[in-house]
């Protein structure tokens, strides 16, 4: 069942195209930005964005940063959001459990190919970034020295203004894709869960959507702050503080139990509904 | 074969009430730890009190987040400080000694540190990818972020305290895990805009854990500043000390801001012209090492602040003050030599009081500031247009 549905999301044009719109958007940015040497000012626009005219190896993180607000929900969200709505929009549903398939092992294989896709997307926009920075930007590491004697090799400067090995930047980034990826699991499972509501994959996306923008909303209110610490979108930023020196964890941790809740509730509310839901279409 | 609890299988209700259940139990786990009851000290205010002032010993490493509306304008020259007080402040704090210590101030994109390393003081700026370093004593300087993290606030406030102002114990408080005990401080004089000045600290270590101000006459709190973490291991050496990379700007300087905003005497020429020894009714204090441009009047709560502005800045902060909607202050008794009443712009806020007026031959602009009352202002400037207005303009 897991290997029908995994092939079932690579055979599928659009997610290839979505993979390919989320790979492009950072490597026209990074285009840009090397033909005309203009990245915003440290501190300003996407995060780390303008330490990559100086170190291409920091291009992953810029572009996750890139990505994270719009383009990356949008597109778990589409997945997410088609994985039961779809078929029954399209009328395969009622034949796929005619198969002797139960509706929670269904519902598994339709998480597990979510899963794969969103871990998909986050590396890939990883991994296509580190190149396109190395090829345009570079990452030459510099040697610092300390009472004379080259200590370490520095390749970017953190957040806190200390050096950065090529190693620092290699398992900060994995650290950074892992929250992002878990980030986006908490979209899915919210999609996921209005796909066995509704029999429109379209609205679906948009209501999990609905529910980031609200999120996004309350995050910035004042008003809201008794609630804050339990939005969805509450610690989406705090991938930052892999980059900073040392690494904060505060909200890393907090970020990751709070996407983890969210996943653990809508799951088990997309089970709870979907395992006893009327199939008619 | 299923059965149905009315229209509703049995399945279904099982799995809904298991999903509920878990649900309902994970959204009342913060609130469950919110109200388990938090023990009671027997501590003293004047024992708290004094425990609080004698923690500045006591090692910590933390994260806080301060949150100030004041509503304060964008001055020129000002805006971190404006910034700072109209706004929430997020800070990690690596506290060794008072004398080593380090806090970031801490953004989506980027950060602002400032470290105690010794006597010295670095301040770094990811913004500008520049770590500055400070010599030399700073009796006067503009606000920084980890002025309002909640050990220095509290110590501050209470130092500033006087006799006469009332202090009384409060409920405890679990902040950051830790069972404090609160601590009011009421000031007494009637010009300050201070209504209470509420510390929870730490009854045993005295370490101030939250601090609340609230304005006067008013309820609700202007400034809070809380830990929402805190550990009371104390932190290695290294951490609390600048690594800049390689590629890292480095610059040096004496009384960073200052000496970008501030013009250098009490008339604004530049010729180093004294103060007025009072203004308001409140003597002017002099702190040892101080720059010249900027005074200090009055003691306790009951104190404000004088800067004289560079020609440049101080145009552009009056407007700026005005075009924020500053109201317009009558000076009076400033007819003197004049033609009429000079007036002055005014910002109000619950806590801090700014008024700005041009005085003097050079037609300087005088900033007054403080958490006093506009009233204090106003006849404190009063006073300065006068005293001003009288000077000989040639010298």
């Amino acid at each position: 069942m897991i290997r029908v549905e995994l092939v079932k999301l690579a055979r599928r044009p659009r997610s290839w195209v979505s993979l390919v719109l989320l790979c492009g958007l950072p490597v026209l940015v990074a285009v840009f930005v090397a033909v005309t040497h203009l990245a915003p000012p440290p501190g300003q626009g996407p995060a780390l964005l303008s330490a990559v005219l100086s170190s291409g190896s920091l291009y992953p993180a810029a572009a996750l940063a890139i990505v994270l607000p719009i383009f990356l929900p949008v597109a778990v969200a589409v997945v997410a959001g088609d994985s039961i709505a779809g078929e029954a929009g399209s009328g395969t549903l009622r034949y796929l459990l005619a198969r002797p398939v139960g509706r929670t092992r269904l519902l598994a294989a339709k998480l597990v190919a979510l899963v794969v896709y969103t871990l998909s997307a986050v590396i890939l926009v990883a991994v296509t970034a580190y190149l396109t920075g190395i090829a345009l930007f570079g990452a030459q590491p510099v040697a610092a020295t300390a009472g004379g004697l080259t200590t370490s090799n520095i390749a970017a400067t953190s957040l806190s203004g200390s050096g950065l090995s090529p190693a620092d930047i290699a398992l900060r980034t994995i650290g950074a894709v892992a929250f992002i990826a878990v980030s986006m699991l908490g979209v899915g499972a919210i999609a996921l869960f209005l796909s066995t509501i509704t029999d429109s994959a379209l609205g679906a996306a948009l209501g999990a959507l609905a529910a980031l923008i609200t999120s996004e909303v309350l995050v910035t209110l004042n008003a809201a702050s008794a609630v804050n610490p339990y939005l969805p979108t509450r610690y989406w930023l705090a991938w930052i503080d892999f980059f900073r020196d040392p690494i904060v964890w505060r909200n890393i941790e907090r970020g990751f139990a709070v996407q983890g809740v969210y996943v653990l509730v809508f799951l088990a509310a997309s089970w709870a509904h979907f395992a006893t839901k009327d199939i008619t279409s | 074969m299923e059965t149905y609890v009315g229209s509703v299988s049995r399945g279904a209700w099982r799995r809904w009430s298991i999903v509920a259940s878990g649900t309902a139990l994970l959204c009342a786990l913060p609130a469950v730890i919110a109200v388990l009851p938090v023990s009671a000290s027997p501590i003293s205010a004047p024992a708290l009190r004094a425990r609080i002032l004698a923690s500045a010993r006591v090692p910590y490493q933390g994260y806080a987040e301060s949150t100030v509306n004041l509503g304060l304008p964008l001055l020129p020259g000002l805006h971190n400080v404006s910034l700072l007080l109209d706004g929430t402040t997020d800070q990690y704090v690596w506290y060794r000694s008072p004398s080593y210590w380090r806090a970031d101030d801490v953004t989506g994109t980027g950060e602002s540190d400032t470290y105690a390393d010794g006597g010295v003081t670095y301040l770094w700026n990811y913004g500008t990818n520049l770590l500055t370093q400070v010599t030399g004593a700073e009796p006067v300087r503009l606000p920084r972020a980890p002025d309002l993290l909640p050990p220095a606030l509290a110590r501050r406030l209470l130092d500033t305290a006087g006799r006469a102002d009332r202090i009384s114990r409060l409920p405890g408080r679990r902040i950051a895990g830790v069972d404090t005990a609160g601590l009011r401080l009421v000031p007494a004089g009637t010009s300050t805009t201070i209504g209470a000045v509420d510390i929870w600290a730490d009854p045993v270590s005295g370490l101030p854990l939250e601090v609340e101000i609230t304005g006067r006459g008013t309820t609700q709190p202007v400034l809070i500043s809380t830990f929402l973490e805190l550990s009371r291991a104390q932190p290695d050496l290294a951490a609390v000390i600048p690594h800049p990379a390689p590629n890292v700007g480095l610059t040096t300087t004496r009384l960073p801001n200052v000496d970008g905003v501030l013009n250098s005497d009490g008339d604004g020429d530049g010729d180093t012209t004294p103060f007025p020894p009072q203004l308001g009714g409140l003597r002017r204090v002099v702190l040892p090492g101080s720059p010249s441009g900027v005074a200090i009047y009055g003691t306790g709560f009951s104190r404000f602040v004088l800067l004289p502005l560079p020609r440049g800045v101080g145009t552009d902060a009056l407007n700026a003050a005005i075009q924020a909607g500053a109201g317009s202050v009558p000076l009076s008794g400033t007819g003197g030599s004049q033609a009429g009443t000079q007036a002055g712009v005014l910002i109000r806020t619950p806590l801090l009081s700014v008024l700005l007026v041009r005085g003097g031959f050079h037609h300087a602009v005088f900033l007054f500031t403080g958490a006093v009352t506009p009233a204090l202002l106003a006849s404190s400037a009063s006073a300065l247009v006068t005293d001003l207005s009288h000077r000989p303009r040639f010298r």
